[in-house]
């Protein structure tokens, strides 16, 4: 990956986060909840290593 | 949208889904008079007032009703687990969140809980530590992954950095600050 694109990742990434910032408490609640859940199914189903 | 949480009050939070109902249980626990106030500090609130990221429970801070010197949590563990709540390790699990309740350990945390901000999420009203005290916390508490969400929240614009320094210097805290800041480049 070059220096570019690692650069214009970065941006878009930080970009999301200033997006997510500022999102109101509802949608941050509905994405921790969401977040949460995740967590759950990934607890629940360990991936299994590829031998 | 408070008709439908109204109808959770009181009964069973066995089986309840998500936040929301979590948020009515705490202003319950204040109405029965289990605990005098709360507060929710931590990831949790961290993520409310930063950008939302996974956090394993729920930290509520807790004012106690406190009849000696030492604080009684039994009220608390009763109160609960009549309503469906289950207990493992050192949490609560309410629906499918752990939640620590955590007295104050400390004159900071009393303060932060003192001082935490009123909001409402969808018609109910909570309490969450403010970004200042967030942080102030992080850097007492001194963990990696605290200084990491101390970073977090100064350099996502929503700490009243004045106010976050007045803090700091009441509590002792301001070359911790100074070292944090210094290092990371705030």
């Amino acid at each position: 990956m070059s220096e570019e694109q690692i650069k214009k990742l970065q941006e878009r990434k930080a970009a999301l986060r200033e997006k997510q910032r500022n999102l109101s408490l509802e949608e941050k609640v509905q994405i921790l909840e969401d977040l949460h859940e995740h967590s759950i199914f990934i607890k629940e189903n360990p991936i299994k290593r590829i031998k | 949208m408070v008709e439908q949480y109204s109808k959770m009050k009181r009964s069973s939070i066995a089986n309840i889904q998500g936040i929301l109902p979590i948020l009515v249980l705490l202003n319950e626990m204040v109405e029965d008079n289990v605990i005098q106030d709360f507060a929710i500090g931590g990831g949790f609130a961290t993520g409310l007032h930063d950008v939302p990221y996974t956090t394993k429970d729920i930290d509520v801070f807790c004012v106690f009703n406190i009849k000696s010197l030492l604080i009684d949590l039994s009220p608390i563990y009763k109160y609960l687990l009549s309503r469906g709540a289950k207990w493992e390790g050192n949490d609560f699990i309410v629906g499918t969140w752990p939640i620590e309740f955590i007295p104050p350990t400390n004159k900071l945390s009393e303060e932060a809980l003192q001082n935490a901000m009123r909001v409402t999420i969808k018609d109910i009203p909570t309490k969450l530590f403010t970004p200042e005290y967030l942080v102030a916390i992080a850097i007492d508490t001194n963990r990696p992954k605290d200084k990491y969400k101390a970073i977090d929240l100064v350099s996502g614009g929503k700490v009243n950095l004045p106010e976050l320094e007045n803090i700091l210097k009441k509590h002792n805290l301001m070359s911790r600050w100074e070292s944090l800041k210094e290092r990371e480049g705030l």
